[in-house]
């Protein structure tokens, strides 16, 4: 993409899709006022990202250690990148294929204002992982996710207590759960009948174990995003937590995340790259969803 | 063998070796079934390996590497090593033994595993649905040229142009899973699809006039799968739906 001329903090519902043929890109050069507290057609968005406690939330909390993955080598990252480009056939792509089939002008899940982004990322990953195996589209609700865990409070979180969740118990969809409400009332035997038809079923790999040193983290970030497998990112430097859905060549020997923002009206239909000097603090591979047809 | 799981699983490698040639049994992150067996050629001379299971387990091969899913018991390994130059080959025979319980078992044969399809007739059928059976943990793996068969525009076009309506509209019946995925939830097609007995990964299965048409190894590129599929594109009669 070294050609493309880099779009960077135009955040207004404008800034839709890819059109222009210029990825949506967060820089260093991007003004602060654009990227943390962002007023997007009159509504200011939040994040909500708790510090991962290491202490409290171990590397074996999930059950699939990182090191045995396979690893895709950082020579092949420009051929594949490019067979995806060719083929379009990143989580990006296909999730916008999703999209143009329903006629959704706004596929992903956004939160509002509310700072539930820890809950939003892992829903998001679900959706990605969701369109990818051609399961039904169906829009899941996070906030019932972060509102039971939280008690209805407005309170932020990391991705992996949202993970945890998922696993356990899964997350219900739009109709179970009021859009972008913490009524604790809703908490019923048939939302959580409906949400664990949208369980995490298979073992999540935890890509940030304090064991295991950076390099090898965004080894198996590539490796993973190269391959189709979303990974929900905490950003402490943005206090924001997002799904990664691509690995992406920013240009020659320049790779960044491409992640599906949950701010509505935001990036290419919710897409943006992040090329920033920000580190990911913790972040979560999921390798396949709940099987559930609806 | 390393980050063995005491009381889970035990691989005992038991048998005679190849000149310069270790092999290696591993046990990867799905702790309980599967179980990576690796040739390493110490004087690098070999150019290509064959390896031949006996038991009732799925393996997939990559050259110098087996990947096995296996449930409790004994099993027979063959291993061919193959010298391009020199024209020489030469052969192993080793033993390995999975012991402990698995949590479940592995592909559900059932207790009559349906016979391999009747040789094929291509030509169009009505009721497509197509299944693409994968592991993700192993997605890493394939080649670049695959991946884009499970995930690119092409052949996911032509699914959605041509697998029939399941459910209720909401999707055309295909779909890609892991091997070990519940789908209870799904069409009878699917289910049935699913549970048939397979010999490697990923694995494509075509249904259409209420029988499995073809199953195989998924091809290697989106060209030879357009290939494939194209012989099962949907009848006329159907189309006009």
């Amino acid at each position: 993409m070294a050609s493309r001329r880099k779009r960077s903090g135009k955040l207004t519902s404008s800034a839709h899709g890819s059109s222009q043929g210029v990825p949506f890109t967060i820089d260093d050069a991007t003004p602060n006022d654009l990227i943390y507290n962002p007023v997007i057609d009159g509504q200011v968005m939040v994040h909500g990202l708790v510090k991962r406690d290491h202490a409290a939330y171990p590397a074996d909390m999930f059950r699939a250690p990182p090191a045995d993955m396979p690893l895709i080598p950082e020579s092949e990252w420009d051929a594949r990148f490019e067979e995806a480009e060719r083929e379009e056939s990143s989580l990006e792509h296909l999730f916008n294929r999703v999209a143009q089939l329903h006629g959704l002008s706004v596929p992903y899940l956004h939160q509002n204002g509310h700072g539930y982004c820890w809950a939003y990322s892992t829903g998001n990953a679900v959706m990605l992982d969701r369109a990818a195996r051609n399961q039904p589209y169906v829009r899941l609700n996070p906030h019932a996710v972060a509102a039971v865990i939280k008690g209805g409070r407005n309170e932020g979180g990391w991705c992996g207590l949202s993970a945890k969740f998922f696993r356990e118990v899964g997350c219900p969809a739009e109709q179970f759960w009021k859009v972008h409400s913490r009524d604790l009332k809703q908490d019923t035997p048939e939302m959580r009948k409906n949400a664990g038809l949208h369980k995490t079923t298979e073992d999540w790999v935890d890509l940030k174990a304090p064991i295991y040193s950076a390099n090898l983290t965004r080894a198996q970030l590539a490796t993973l995003l190269l391959s189709n497998i979303p990974c929900m990112t905490d950003w402490d430097e943005w206090g924001h937590s997002v799904v990664a859905g691509r690995w992406f060549r920013v240009e020659k020997g320049v790779w960044s995340l491409r992640i599906m923002n949950s701010w509505l009206g935001w990036g290419d239909t919710g897409w943006g790259t992040i090329n920033r000097r920000w580190t990911v603090d913790s972040a979560l591979g999921i390798r396949a969803t709940g099987i559930a047809p609806i | 063998m390393k980050r063995f799981l005491p009381g889970l699983i035990l691989l005992c490698l038991t048998g005679q070796a190849l000149a310069g040639i270790k092999v290696k049994a591993d046990r990867t992150y799905q702790p309980y079934r599967k179980i990576v067996l690796r040739a390493e050629d110490v004087t690098g001379a070999r150019a290509s390996f064959l390896w031949d299971v006996v038991g009732d387990c799925d393996t997939v091969e990559a050259g110098d590497t087996l990947y096995i899913w296996a449930a409790p018991g004994k099993y027979r390994v063959t291993l061919t090593a193959i010298d391009f130059e020199s024209k020489k080959v030469e052969r192993a025979r080793f033993a390995f033994t999975v012991e402990g319980k698995p949590p479940e078992p592995p592909i559900p044969p059932g207790p009559n595993p349906p016979d391999p399809p009747r040789p094929p007739t291509p030509g169009p059928v009505e009721k497509l649905s197509v299944l693409i059976v994968e592991e993700s943990a192993d997605r890493a793996r394939l080649p670049a040229s695959q991946q884009s068969i499970l995930f690119g525009r092409t052949v996911r076009t032509w699914l959605n142009e041509n697998c029939q309506d399941w459910p209720e509209g909401k999707i055309r019946d295909w779909g890609i899973f892991d091997r070990d995925s519940d789908l209870s939830g799904y069409s009878k097609t699917l289910q049935e699809m699913m549970n048939r007995k397979r010999n490697g990964l990923p694995w494509i299965v075509i249904h259409g006039d209420g029988k499995v048409v073809h199953e195989g190894l998924l091809p290697e590129s989106v060209s030879k799968t357009m290939e494939l599929l194209k012989k099962y594109k949907r009848a006329a009669r159907e189309k006009g739906r």
